[in-house]
């Protein structure tokens, strides 16, 4: 699992604390005002804000954090709050500084997929991020095939080629669970674990299945 | 404008390097080591963004082969490759890479960075 990259926003050390146990974020604190230099700086996966501590200058920060270029809309910004906020990504008070780093993550790999095609989108246009989309539902399929062959033939060296190949496709779309089963299967038969491949090669089928039904969605109908 | 080879087998991922990029530079593309061997001498890039795990012939050895290339001399060469673990980094600049940059691209400003500084320094000591 990479390290990601979070940017607290009216840093409480608490939660600071919380989230650096378990080296699976790396913390950056800023308050409303260095947030967007900062975010551009260090380039965060998340940004996590207290609600209650930003009161009713709340959706001001938010505009704030969105115009600086480090912290476009391909950045999931969560919200600590103590009351519902409908239609707004957020972990509710009173936190849970074990669970938090854990909280947090599941946001970022629910958000994932969105937040990788808003980059995209960015980067190259709408066009573009069909184009990609496109690309790794035609190329992604023929791997998992060069995989299963491998398997068939017990050549656990086209198996880890295949799963190479698959996990940074897999990573530019933002499908995370099949980019981190293919690094698991790479990882396995470039070790000679034979008997370790087959069942994550299963998992890694069902999570490309899952991937596509995301992708497609997002995609649109074929004209 | 100047020029970069792009050697990447995977099809997405040169199409992202390409909407990266191609604002910025004249690039010319190559989906295998043999390919990129028999074109880059010929068109003379400015710099070499270079996939490890290419079918055939391995990014390593395509590398080594360009660095024999006497009118090379010289030329910057990134290693653009998914392997991302630790040591690796160590590992291709040990081997003559000038760079290194991990896939899946998830900072592109550390790529173009990294490619202006290759070109600004110019070649290679």
């Amino acid at each position: 699992m990479p390290i990601r990259k979070v940017l607290l926003l009216d840093c409480d050390e608490t939660v600071r604390a919380s989230l650096e146990q378990g080296s699976s974020w790396e913390v950056f604190c800023a308050g409303p005002v260095e947030a967007p230099a900062v975010g551009e700086a260090e380039k965060p996966d998340v940004v996590l804000i207290d609600a209650e501590r930003c009161g009713s200058d709340l959706d001001a920060r938010l505009a704030r954090c969105r115009a600086g270029r480090g912290l476009n809309r391909a950045v999931l910004i969560v919200l600590s709050t103590a009351a519902e906020l409908p239609g707004v990504i957020g972990i509710r008070k009173p936190l849970d500084p074990q669970a938090l780093p854990h909280q947090v993550r599941e946001h970022f790999r629910a958000a994932r997929f969105d937040t990788q095609l808003a980059r995209l989108e960015d980067i190259g246009g709408r066009d573009f991020v069909v184009e990609m989309i496109d690309l790794f539902l035609q190329v992604a399929p023929q791997r998992l095939d060069d995989a299963r062959r491998g398997e068939q033939a017990g050549d656990l060296e086209a198996i880890a080629k295949a799963a190479h190949s698959l996990k940074s496709s897999a990573g530019n779309l933002g499908a995370d669970a099949v980019q981190e089963l293919a690094e698991q299967v790479e990882q396995l038969a470039s070790a000679c674990a034979a008997e370790a491949v087959s069942p994550l090669l299963r998992r890694l089928e069902q999570a490309f299945a899952e991937s596509k039904v995301r992708l497609e969605s997002a995609r649109g109908p074929k004209p | 404008m100047k020029k970069i080879a792009v050697v990447e087998d995977n099809p997405d991922n040169r199409l992202l390097v390409r909407a990266l990029l191609e604002d910025h530079y004249e690039l010319a593309e190559y989906d295998c080591g043999a390919a990129a061997l028999r074109g880059i001498p010929a068109d003379r890039p400015d710099l070499v963004l270079l996939d490890i795990s290419l079918p055939e012939m391995d990014g390593t050895e395509v590398l080594r082969r360009l660095r024999h290339e006497p009118a090379l001399d010289g030329l910057p060469v990134i290693a653009l490759t998914a392997h991302a673990m630790s040591g690796d980094r160590a590992r291709y600049l040990a081997v003559g890479f000038d760079e290194y940059i991990t896939k899946p691209i998830l900072d592109e400003e550390l790529l173009l960075t990294a490619i202006a500084r290759l070109l600004e320094k110019g070649p290679r000591s």
